[in-house]
């Protein structure tokens, strides 16, 4: 079985400590921080996201799994899984503590956080999917009335 | 002699596999899980038919990750996903992959695909789907719970 580099926890991990791979304007922790300091640059913040993950996935396929865990195309997984961390920041469900616990080697820190991020990428893609989902519907009503 | 496993009992070190290649703990026991396809199958087959009562494979699951490698590093990430205590963590692990497999959420064919043993894409997308399959699974019961007490 392929192992160590191609785990999610340490993909996650390398993103949000904000490793340095070379060069890339921004990282993952960057725009994190970004989008808790300023949410209306949420969708410059959404986009910068998907930039530094493209930019530091290697041979991890995480559209693949992120499309898995917020049932999605494999090719919105990046999309999906950006929007609802940048909701999830700016929601408060992935404090800056949460957050910054991937700066601490796994070894120290455990694998907790993976588990807090995991979960609240998914309570925030619901979210987002619930408010979508509304839209169509309030824009029906409204339209039918005077 | 081939020694012969309960199906049910196959299912924790089947999940607990899945769990450790997550992290790329040592996964030797990943390989040799998803050797035995058909044997996922009947325990599937029996949770569904009701002949493998829910509540012992979830069990035996608990047990067998308990004791198997690296429980302590599952306990941290499924106590967090979950949202339960630590020393709940295995048990609500297994009873919500349990559920899930019992209601075809975790459908065979997916753990199949995982079972070659290549984090690829696919297998990738497939883990991702599990994962999402146990926190529905935890969120359903655990909101069943609590619509109950309420209730009374």
């Amino acid at each position: 079985m392929r192992s160590a580099c191609w785990v999610t926890a340490a993909f996650l991990a390398v993103l949000l400590a904000g490793c340095a791979s070379g060069g890339h304007s921004g990282n993952l922790a960057d725009v994190l921080n970004d989008a808790r300091a300023h949410p209306e640059n949420r969708l410059a913040d959404e986009v910068a996201c998907e930039r530094s993950m493209n930019a530091r996935t290697g041979d991890f396929a995480y559209k693949a799994f992120f499309a898995g865990l917020l049932s999605v195309p494999e090719a919105e997984g990046g999309r999906a899984f950006c929007s609802a961390i940048i909701e999830a920041v700016i929601a408060g469900d992935l404090s800056q503590a949460e957050q910054d616990a991937f700066r601490t080697p796994s070894e120290v820190r455990g694998r907790a956080p993976v588990g807090t991020l995991l979960r609240a990428v998914i309570v925030a893609h619901e979210r987002l999917y619930g408010q979508q989902a509304q839209k169509p519907s309030q824009a029906q009503s409204c339209s039918c009335g005077e | 002699m081939k020694r012969h496993r309960p199906p049910h009992r196959f299912a924790g070190t089947l999940i607990a596999a899945m769990l450790l290649a997550l992290f790329a703990l040592p996964a030797a026991a990943a390989a040799q899980a998803f050797q035995d396809e058909e044997e996922f199958r009947v325990l599937a087959e029996g949770l569904r038919n009701g002949t493998i009562p829910l509540s012992v494979a979830s069990e035996q699951c608990r047990q067998e990750i308990a004791a198997g490698e690296g429980p302590e590093e599952i306990v941290q990430f499924m106590s967090t996903f979950l949202v339960v205590p630590e020393k709940l963590a295995l048990a609500a692990t297994c009873q919500a992959i349990m559920r899930a497999v019992k209601a075809d959420e975790i459908p065979v064919e997916a753990l199949v695909v995982f079972s070659r043993g290549e984090l690829d894409s696919v297998g990738l997308f497939e883990i991702g789907r599990i994962l999402r399959a146990v926190y529905f699974s935890h969120r359903l019961t655990t909101t069943a719970s609590v619509v109950g007490q309420a209730a009374q």
